[in-house]
Protein backbone atom coordinates (compact mmCIF):
# COMPACT_ATOMS: atom_id res chain seq x y z
CA UNK A 1 0.00 0.00 0.00
CA UNK A 2 3.03 2.18 0.47
CA UNK A 3 3.35 2.56 -3.84
CA UNK A 4 -0.56 3.98 -3.47
CA UNK A 5 0.34 6.36 -1.05
CA UNK A 6 3.67 7.52 -2.42
CA UNK A 7 1.47 7.86 -5.72
CA UNK A 8 -1.20 9.74 -3.96
CA UNK A 9 1.39 12.02 -2.91
CA UNK A 10 2.81 12.69 -6.49
CA UNK A 11 -0.66 13.84 -7.42
CA UNK A 12 -1.50 15.76 -4.59
CA UNK A 13 1.29 17.75 -5.10
CA UNK A 14 0.24 18.66 -8.74
CA UNK A 15 -3.32 19.28 -7.82
CA UNK A 16 -5.05 23.31 -7.19
CA UNK A 17 -4.38 23.87 -3.60
CA UNK A 18 -8.00 24.22 -2.84
CA UNK A 19 -9.11 21.19 -4.24
CA UNK A 20 -5.90 18.71 -3.17
CA UNK A 21 -7.41 17.46 -0.07
CA UNK A 22 -10.93 16.77 -1.99
CA UNK A 23 -9.43 14.92 -4.47
CA UNK A 24 -6.66 12.80 -3.13
CA UNK A 25 -9.72 11.43 -0.74
CA UNK A 26 -11.73 10.52 -4.06
CA UNK A 27 -8.85 9.06 -5.83
CA UNK A 28 -7.54 7.37 -2.38
CA UNK A 29 -11.26 5.81 -2.24
CA UNK A 30 -11.46 4.82 -6.00
CA UNK A 31 -7.90 2.81 -5.48
CA UNK A 32 -8.91 0.70 -2.61
CA UNK A 33 -12.38 -0.04 -3.83
CA UNK A 34 -10.62 -1.50 -7.17
CA UNK A 35 -7.99 -3.06 -5.21
CA UNK A 36 -10.39 -4.88 -3.02
CA UNK A 37 -12.63 -6.04 -5.79
CA UNK A 38 -9.42 -7.64 -6.87
CA UNK A 39 -8.33 -8.68 -3.62
CA UNK A 40 -11.46 -10.62 -3.19
CA UNK A 41 -11.18 -12.18 -7.05
CA UNK A 42 -7.85 -13.40 -6.27
CA UNK A 43 -8.67 -14.33 -2.70
CA UNK A 44 -5.00 -12.98 -1.64
CA UNK A 45 -3.27 -9.80 -1.15
CA UNK A 46 -2.26 -8.11 -4.49
CA UNK A 47 1.16 -8.48 -5.06
CA UNK A 48 3.46 -5.38 -5.95
CA UNK A 49 3.06 -6.19 -9.86
CA UNK A 50 -0.69 -6.13 -9.51
CA UNK A 51 -0.34 -2.94 -7.17
CA UNK A 52 1.78 -1.15 -10.20
CA UNK A 53 -0.98 -2.01 -13.18
CA UNK A 54 -3.65 -0.47 -11.37
CA UNK A 55 -1.63 2.69 -10.80
CA UNK A 56 -0.35 2.32 -14.53
CA UNK A 57 -3.86 2.02 -15.55
CA UNK A 58 -4.33 5.75 -13.77
CA UNK A 59 -1.24 6.52 -15.47
CA UNK A 60 1.56 8.94 -14.78
CA UNK A 61 0.80 11.10 -11.93
CA UNK A 62 1.50 14.72 -14.55
CA UNK A 63 -1.13 13.34 -16.66
CA UNK A 64 -3.64 12.47 -13.86
CA UNK A 65 -3.44 15.95 -12.38
CA UNK A 66 -3.31 17.96 -15.92
CA UNK A 67 -6.84 16.41 -16.15
CA UNK A 68 -8.32 18.49 -13.02
CA UNK A 69 -7.45 21.58 -14.29
CA UNK A 70 -10.29 22.89 -15.46
CA UNK A 71 -10.69 25.73 -18.25
CA UNK A 72 -10.08 27.99 -19.83
CA UNK A 73 -6.75 26.28 -20.90
CA UNK A 74 -3.46 28.74 -20.33
CA UNK A 75 -1.66 29.65 -23.69
CA UNK A 76 1.34 32.00 -23.67
CA UNK A 77 0.13 32.78 -27.44
CA UNK A 78 -3.21 31.08 -28.35
CA UNK A 79 -4.13 29.75 -31.80
CA UNK A 80 -5.59 32.80 -33.11
CA UNK A 81 -1.90 34.95 -32.66
CA UNK A 82 0.28 31.72 -33.50
CA UNK A 83 0.00 31.82 -36.81
CA UNK A 84 0.98 35.61 -36.94
CA UNK A 85 3.94 35.19 -34.43
CA UNK A 86 5.05 31.94 -36.37
CA UNK A 87 5.39 34.26 -39.21
CA UNK A 88 6.85 37.13 -37.91
CA UNK A 89 9.94 34.82 -36.29
CA UNK A 90 10.63 32.98 -39.59
CA UNK A 91 10.70 36.06 -41.69
CA UNK A 92 12.98 37.16 -38.79
CA UNK A 93 15.20 34.00 -39.34
CA UNK A 94 15.08 33.92 -43.04
CA UNK A 95 16.41 37.91 -43.14
CA UNK A 96 19.19 36.89 -40.20
CA UNK A 97 20.10 33.78 -42.53
CA UNK A 98 20.30 35.85 -45.78
CA UNK A 99 22.50 38.53 -44.21
CA UNK A 100 24.86 35.77 -42.66
CA UNK A 101 25.53 33.87 -45.63
CA UNK A 102 26.06 37.03 -47.81
CA UNK A 103 28.57 37.98 -44.66
CA UNK A 104 29.50 34.60 -45.47
CA UNK A 105 30.52 35.01 -49.08
CA UNK A 106 31.83 38.37 -48.26
CA UNK A 107 34.21 37.43 -45.76
CA UNK A 108 35.14 33.87 -48.01
CA UNK A 109 36.07 36.26 -50.90
CA UNK A 110 38.65 38.05 -49.16
CA UNK A 111 40.39 35.43 -48.06
CA UNK A 112 39.16 35.18 -44.21
CA UNK A 113 40.17 31.98 -42.37
CA UNK A 114 37.35 29.26 -42.00
CA UNK A 115 38.07 29.81 -38.44
CA UNK A 116 36.76 33.32 -38.64
CA UNK A 117 33.69 32.40 -39.97
CA UNK A 118 32.73 29.54 -38.00
CA UNK A 119 32.76 32.98 -35.14
CA UNK A 120 29.58 34.30 -37.12
CA UNK A 121 27.58 31.36 -35.82
CA UNK A 122 27.45 32.38 -31.91
CA UNK A 123 27.23 35.60 -33.05
CA UNK A 124 23.62 35.40 -34.75
CA UNK A 125 22.52 33.52 -31.77
CA UNK A 126 23.30 35.84 -29.63
CA UNK A 127 21.58 38.76 -31.84
CA UNK A 128 18.66 36.32 -32.13
CA UNK A 129 17.92 35.14 -28.58
CA UNK A 130 16.79 38.47 -27.32
CA UNK A 131 15.20 39.01 -30.85
CA UNK A 132 13.10 35.63 -30.20
CA UNK A 133 12.14 36.84 -26.81
CA UNK A 134 10.95 40.45 -27.56
CA UNK A 135 8.76 39.18 -30.31
CA UNK A 136 7.69 36.60 -27.60
CA UNK A 137 7.18 38.93 -25.13
CA UNK A 138 5.60 41.16 -27.61
CA UNK A 139 3.02 38.45 -28.73
CA UNK A 140 2.85 37.42 -24.95
CA UNK A 141 1.08 40.81 -24.44
CA UNK A 142 -1.03 41.34 -27.13
CA UNK A 143 -2.76 37.95 -26.86
CA UNK A 144 -3.36 38.79 -22.92
CA UNK A 145 -4.95 41.86 -24.04
CA UNK A 146 -6.61 39.83 -26.39
CA UNK A 147 -8.51 37.51 -24.73
CA UNK A 148 -8.87 40.33 -21.58
CA UNK A 149 -10.94 42.81 -23.64
CA UNK A 150 -11.99 40.19 -26.85
CA UNK A 151 -10.64 42.63 -29.55
CA UNK A 152 -11.07 40.31 -32.06
CA UNK A 153 -15.65 39.70 -31.06
CA UNK A 154 -15.31 43.27 -31.57
CA UNK A 155 -12.69 42.89 -34.69
CA UNK A 156 -15.44 40.18 -35.61
CA UNK A 157 -18.36 42.49 -35.50
CA UNK A 158 -17.24 45.38 -37.70
CA UNK A 159 -15.56 42.99 -40.21
CA UNK A 160 -17.18 43.57 -44.23
CA UNK A 161 -16.27 40.61 -46.03
CA UNK A 162 -15.75 42.97 -49.04
CA UNK A 163 -12.52 44.26 -47.06
CA UNK A 164 -11.01 41.07 -47.89
CA UNK A 165 -7.61 41.11 -50.28
CA UNK A 166 -8.28 40.78 -53.54
CA UNK A 167 -6.91 37.34 -55.25
CA UNK A 168 -3.35 36.73 -56.24
CA UNK A 169 -2.42 37.01 -59.62
CA UNK A 170 0.04 34.24 -60.82
CA UNK A 171 3.07 35.67 -61.05
CA UNK A 172 4.56 36.08 -63.91
CA UNK A 173 7.70 37.95 -65.87
CA UNK A 174 6.15 40.64 -67.96
CA UNK A 175 6.65 40.21 -71.48
CA UNK A 176 7.57 43.81 -71.59
CA UNK A 177 10.42 43.02 -69.00
CA UNK A 178 12.14 40.43 -71.07
CA UNK A 179 11.74 41.77 -74.04
CA UNK A 180 13.27 45.08 -73.18
CA UNK A 181 15.55 42.50 -71.37
CA UNK A 182 16.77 40.97 -74.37
CA UNK A 183 17.21 43.97 -76.58
CA UNK A 184 19.20 45.76 -74.07
CA UNK A 185 21.46 42.86 -73.30
CA UNK A 186 22.01 42.63 -76.47
CA UNK A 187 23.21 45.60 -77.35
CA UNK A 188 25.19 45.22 -73.82
CA UNK A 189 26.55 42.11 -75.31
CA UNK A 190 27.54 43.59 -78.70
CA UNK A 191 29.22 46.61 -77.03
CA UNK A 192 30.88 44.44 -74.46
CA UNK A 193 32.35 42.44 -77.66
CA UNK A 194 33.54 45.24 -79.56
CA UNK A 195 35.39 47.19 -76.80
CA UNK A 196 38.63 45.52 -77.08
CA UNK A 197 38.52 46.29 -80.54
CA UNK A 198 37.62 50.25 -80.56
CA UNK A 199 38.27 51.67 -77.13
CA UNK A 200 36.38 54.61 -78.82
CA UNK A 201 33.28 53.10 -77.12
CA UNK A 202 34.47 53.38 -73.45
CA UNK A 203 36.39 56.18 -73.61
CA UNK A 204 34.77 58.46 -76.17
CA UNK A 205 37.32 60.61 -77.53
CA UNK A 206 39.91 60.11 -75.13
CA UNK A 207 40.24 57.00 -76.49
CA UNK A 208 43.54 58.37 -78.24
CA UNK A 209 45.16 59.29 -75.15
CA UNK A 210 43.65 56.25 -72.70
CA UNK A 211 44.10 52.59 -72.82
CA UNK A 212 42.46 49.80 -70.03
CA UNK A 213 45.55 48.17 -68.57
CA UNK A 214 45.40 44.71 -68.53
CA UNK A 215 43.69 44.31 -65.03
CA UNK A 216 40.68 44.05 -66.74
CA UNK A 217 41.52 40.96 -69.20
CA UNK A 218 41.23 38.72 -65.90
CA UNK A 219 37.53 39.68 -65.73
CA UNK A 220 36.45 40.28 -69.20
CA UNK A 221 35.53 36.34 -70.03
CA UNK A 222 33.43 36.56 -66.27
CA UNK A 223 31.74 40.07 -67.14
CA UNK A 224 30.94 38.58 -70.52
CA UNK A 225 29.75 35.49 -69.42
CA UNK A 226 27.25 37.10 -67.03
CA UNK A 227 25.80 38.94 -69.58
CA UNK A 228 24.98 36.04 -71.50
CA UNK A 229 23.54 34.35 -68.15
CA UNK A 230 20.95 37.51 -68.47
CA UNK A 231 20.46 37.46 -71.59
CA UNK A 232 19.69 33.68 -71.76
CA UNK A 233 17.26 34.00 -68.54
CA UNK A 234 15.48 36.98 -70.95
CA UNK A 235 15.11 34.81 -73.62
CA UNK A 236 13.96 31.78 -71.46
CA UNK A 237 11.15 33.98 -69.77
CA UNK A 238 10.10 35.70 -72.71
CA UNK A 239 8.98 31.68 -74.17
CA UNK A 240 7.91 30.67 -70.01
CA UNK A 241 6.81 34.05 -68.31
CA UNK A 242 5.62 31.70 -65.60
CA UNK A 243 9.03 30.53 -64.32
CA UNK A 244 9.56 33.40 -61.99
CA UNK A 245 12.10 31.58 -60.14
CA UNK A 246 14.53 31.58 -62.67
CA UNK A 247 14.63 35.36 -62.74
CA UNK A 248 15.37 35.38 -58.96
CA UNK A 249 17.57 32.37 -59.27
CA UNK A 250 19.72 34.18 -62.10
CA UNK A 251 19.84 37.66 -60.79
CA UNK A 252 21.14 36.24 -56.94
CA UNK A 253 23.67 34.44 -59.12
CA UNK A 254 24.75 37.71 -60.98
CA UNK A 255 24.43 39.42 -57.82
CA UNK A 256 26.89 37.07 -56.02
CA UNK A 257 29.38 36.71 -58.87
CA UNK A 258 29.62 40.34 -59.49
CA UNK A 259 30.31 41.35 -55.86
CA UNK A 260 32.96 38.46 -56.20
CA UNK A 261 34.42 40.01 -58.77
CA UNK A 262 34.51 43.78 -57.50
CA UNK A 263 35.85 42.37 -54.30
CA UNK A 264 38.29 41.05 -56.32
CA UNK A 265 39.36 44.50 -58.18
CA UNK A 266 38.99 46.93 -55.34
CA UNK A 267 41.20 44.36 -53.32
CA UNK A 268 44.37 45.61 -55.15
CA UNK A 269 44.85 49.30 -56.20
CA UNK A 270 45.56 48.71 -59.81
CA UNK A 271 45.55 51.63 -62.09
CA UNK A 272 41.97 50.44 -64.24
CA UNK A 273 43.62 52.89 -66.86
CA UNK A 274 46.67 54.48 -67.87
CA UNK A 275 47.82 56.99 -70.45
CA UNK A 276 48.90 55.86 -73.81
CA UNK A 277 52.63 56.46 -74.33
CA UNK A 278 54.10 59.10 -76.59
CA UNK A 279 51.83 61.29 -76.47
CA UNK A 280 54.23 64.26 -76.81
CA UNK A 281 53.81 67.33 -74.59
CA UNK A 282 50.83 66.90 -73.03
CA UNK A 283 51.89 63.63 -71.61
CA UNK A 284 51.81 64.88 -68.10
CA UNK A 285 47.87 66.33 -68.60
CA UNK A 286 46.88 63.05 -70.17
CA UNK A 287 48.45 60.94 -67.17
CA UNK A 288 46.49 63.56 -64.80
CA UNK A 289 43.60 62.88 -66.59
CA UNK A 290 43.56 59.27 -65.77
CA UNK A 291 44.44 59.22 -62.59
CA UNK A 292 41.38 61.42 -62.67
CA UNK A 293 39.42 58.37 -64.09
CA UNK A 294 41.01 56.01 -62.23
CA UNK A 295 39.28 57.61 -58.75
CA UNK A 296 36.30 57.80 -60.98
CA UNK A 297 35.98 54.49 -61.89
CA UNK A 298 37.20 53.11 -58.36
CA UNK A 299 34.24 55.54 -56.38
CA UNK A 300 31.59 53.80 -59.02
CA UNK A 301 32.43 50.49 -58.86
CA UNK A 302 32.25 51.03 -54.46
CA UNK A 303 28.57 52.18 -55.46
CA UNK A 304 28.11 49.36 -57.47
CA UNK A 305 29.06 47.13 -54.73
CA UNK A 306 27.03 48.83 -52.07
CA UNK A 307 24.08 48.83 -54.98
CA UNK A 308 24.60 44.81 -55.57
CA UNK A 309 25.00 43.87 -51.92
CA UNK A 310 21.35 45.22 -51.40
CA UNK A 311 20.09 43.94 -54.58
CA UNK A 312 21.88 40.61 -53.18
CA UNK A 313 19.60 40.98 -50.19
CA UNK A 314 16.43 40.65 -52.09
CA UNK A 315 17.50 38.64 -54.07
CA UNK A 316 17.51 36.23 -51.87
CA UNK A 317 14.69 36.99 -50.38
CA UNK A 318 13.47 36.46 -53.56
CA UNK A 319 15.07 33.09 -53.95
CA UNK A 320 13.30 31.78 -50.94
CA UNK A 321 9.73 33.05 -51.57
CA UNK A 322 10.04 31.46 -55.31
CA UNK A 323 11.20 28.37 -53.08
CA UNK A 324 8.59 28.45 -50.64
CA UNK A 325 5.80 28.78 -53.64
CA UNK A 326 7.83 25.78 -55.25
CA UNK A 327 7.30 23.65 -52.49
CA UNK A 328 3.61 24.92 -51.27
CA UNK A 329 3.20 23.74 -55.17
CA UNK A 330 4.50 20.22 -54.95
CA UNK A 331 2.88 19.57 -51.60
CA UNK A 332 -0.41 20.69 -52.98
CA UNK A 333 0.24 18.25 -56.18
CA UNK A 334 0.83 15.61 -54.19
CA UNK A 335 -2.03 15.97 -51.72
CA UNK A 336 -4.32 15.89 -55.07
CA UNK A 337 -2.87 12.63 -56.21
CA UNK B 1 -2.21 9.07 -51.63
CA UNK B 2 -2.21 8.75 -47.56
CA UNK B 3 0.27 6.52 -45.80
CA UNK B 4 -1.52 4.09 -43.30
CA UNK B 5 0.87 4.28 -40.44
CA UNK B 6 -0.80 6.68 -38.97
CA UNK B 7 -4.39 5.70 -39.05
CA UNK B 8 -4.79 3.72 -35.94
CA UNK B 9 -3.83 6.44 -34.66
CA UNK B 10 -6.09 8.72 -36.04
CA UNK B 11 -8.97 6.36 -35.66
CA UNK B 12 -7.84 6.03 -31.54
CA UNK B 13 -8.04 9.83 -31.77
CA UNK B 14 -11.56 10.63 -33.83
CA UNK B 15 -13.08 7.34 -31.73
CA UNK B 16 -12.29 9.55 -28.48
CA UNK B 17 -13.66 12.80 -30.16
CA UNK B 18 -16.89 10.69 -30.92
CA UNK B 19 -17.05 9.08 -27.32
CA UNK B 20 -16.67 12.34 -25.55
CA UNK B 21 -19.63 13.98 -25.86
CA UNK B 22 -21.66 10.20 -25.42
CA UNK B 23 -19.76 10.12 -22.23
CA UNK B 24 -21.73 13.00 -20.65
CA UNK B 25 -24.50 11.72 -21.58
CA UNK B 26 -23.62 8.33 -20.33
CA UNK B 27 -22.96 9.90 -17.23
CA UNK B 28 -25.69 11.99 -16.61
CA UNK B 29 -28.32 9.54 -17.19
CA UNK B 30 -26.75 7.15 -14.55
CA UNK B 31 -26.55 9.53 -12.33
CA UNK B 32 -30.56 9.95 -12.11
CA UNK B 33 -29.89 7.35 -9.15
CA UNK B 34 -27.05 8.46 -6.53
CA UNK B 35 -23.89 6.58 -6.78
CA UNK B 36 -20.22 7.15 -6.00
CA UNK B 37 -17.16 7.33 -8.58
CA UNK B 38 -16.35 3.14 -8.67
CA UNK B 39 -19.62 1.86 -8.53
CA UNK B 40 -20.93 4.25 -11.60
CA UNK B 41 -17.96 3.50 -13.67
CA UNK B 42 -18.64 -0.31 -13.19
CA UNK B 43 -21.89 0.62 -13.97
CA UNK B 44 -21.40 2.03 -16.96
CA UNK B 45 -18.91 -0.56 -18.04
CA UNK B 46 -21.64 -3.47 -17.34
CA UNK B 47 -23.91 -1.47 -19.97
CA UNK B 48 -20.30 -1.29 -22.54
CA UNK B 49 -19.31 2.46 -22.05
CA UNK B 50 -16.34 1.91 -20.32
CA UNK B 51 -14.26 5.14 -18.88
CA UNK B 52 -11.17 5.05 -17.01
CA UNK B 53 -10.33 7.08 -13.78
CA UNK B 54 -8.67 9.76 -15.54
CA UNK B 55 -11.62 10.72 -17.43
CA UNK B 56 -14.53 10.00 -14.91
CA UNK B 57 -13.69 11.83 -11.98
CA UNK B 58 -12.33 15.07 -13.64
CA UNK B 59 -15.62 14.63 -15.74
CA UNK B 60 -17.28 14.74 -12.52
CA UNK B 61 -16.22 17.32 -11.05
CA UNK B 62 -16.81 19.58 -13.95
CA UNK B 63 -20.50 18.29 -14.45
CA UNK B 64 -20.94 19.55 -10.29
CA UNK B 65 -19.12 22.79 -10.92
CA UNK B 66 -21.54 23.36 -13.97
CA UNK B 67 -24.58 22.43 -11.30
CA UNK B 68 -25.59 19.39 -12.99
CA UNK B 69 -24.67 17.29 -10.37
CA UNK B 70 -24.80 17.62 -6.44
CA UNK B 71 -22.41 15.22 -4.08
CA UNK B 72 -21.89 14.65 -0.65
CA UNK B 73 -19.08 12.62 1.34
CA UNK B 74 -21.12 10.05 3.17
CA UNK B 75 -19.81 6.66 5.47
CA UNK B 76 -20.69 3.46 3.68
CA UNK B 77 -19.60 0.47 5.04
CA UNK B 78 -17.45 1.85 7.66
CA UNK B 79 -15.83 4.28 4.19
CA UNK B 80 -16.28 7.59 3.81
CA UNK B 81 -17.70 7.99 -0.29
CA UNK B 82 -18.59 10.83 -2.09
CA UNK B 83 -21.92 10.28 -3.84
CA UNK B 84 -23.24 12.03 -7.23
CA UNK B 85 -26.72 12.73 -8.02
CA UNK B 86 -28.74 14.46 -11.18
CA UNK B 87 -29.57 17.68 -9.81
CA UNK B 88 -33.00 19.50 -11.00
CA UNK B 89 -31.19 21.86 -13.71
CA UNK B 90 -28.85 17.92 -14.36
CA UNK B 91 -32.55 16.40 -15.37
CA UNK B 92 -33.37 19.15 -17.32
CA UNK B 93 -30.33 19.52 -19.24
CA UNK B 94 -30.53 15.72 -19.57
CA UNK B 95 -33.77 15.74 -21.13
CA UNK B 96 -32.41 18.58 -23.96
CA UNK B 97 -29.31 16.79 -24.74
CA UNK B 98 -31.46 13.18 -24.82
CA UNK B 99 -33.48 14.81 -27.46
CA UNK B 100 -30.82 16.24 -29.23
CA UNK B 101 -28.90 12.88 -29.03
CA UNK B 102 -31.85 11.02 -30.80
CA UNK B 103 -32.43 13.78 -33.45
CA UNK B 104 -28.61 13.37 -34.68
CA UNK B 105 -28.86 9.39 -34.33
CA UNK B 106 -31.56 9.87 -36.37
CA UNK B 107 -30.08 12.60 -39.21
CA UNK B 108 -27.07 10.59 -39.02
CA UNK B 109 -29.05 7.20 -40.11
CA UNK B 110 -30.74 9.43 -42.60
CA UNK B 111 -27.41 10.59 -44.24
CA UNK B 112 -25.47 6.75 -43.53
CA UNK B 113 -28.28 5.26 -45.33
CA UNK B 114 -28.22 7.67 -48.27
Amino acid sequence: MELFQRYLQAVKFLLPRAQQEDIVKELSEDIRSQTEDKEAEAGRPLNEIEQIAILQQYGHPLIVASRYRQAPVQYLIGPILFPFYWFVLRTLLLIALGVCVLNSIAMLTSGEPLRQLLNGVPALARAALPAFGWITLMFAMLDFLEAKFRLLDRLNRQWDPRSLPSLPKQPQVRRSESIFGLVAGTVYIIWLLAVPYYPYLIFGPAASVLKLTPLWHRFYLPVVALGLGGLAQTAVNLARPDWTWLRAATHLVSNVVALIILRSILDKTYPFVTAVADTGSAGTRYVMLAATVNVFIALSLAGAAIGLSIAAVINVWSCLRELRRLLRGRAAASGTS
Amino acid sequence: MHSMTGEPNLFENLRLELRRGSLILAVLAQLRTEQYGYTLRKALAEHGMEIDEGTLYPLLRRLESQGLLVSEWREEDKRNKRFYLLSAPGKHILKQLLAEWRSIDSSLNGIVKG
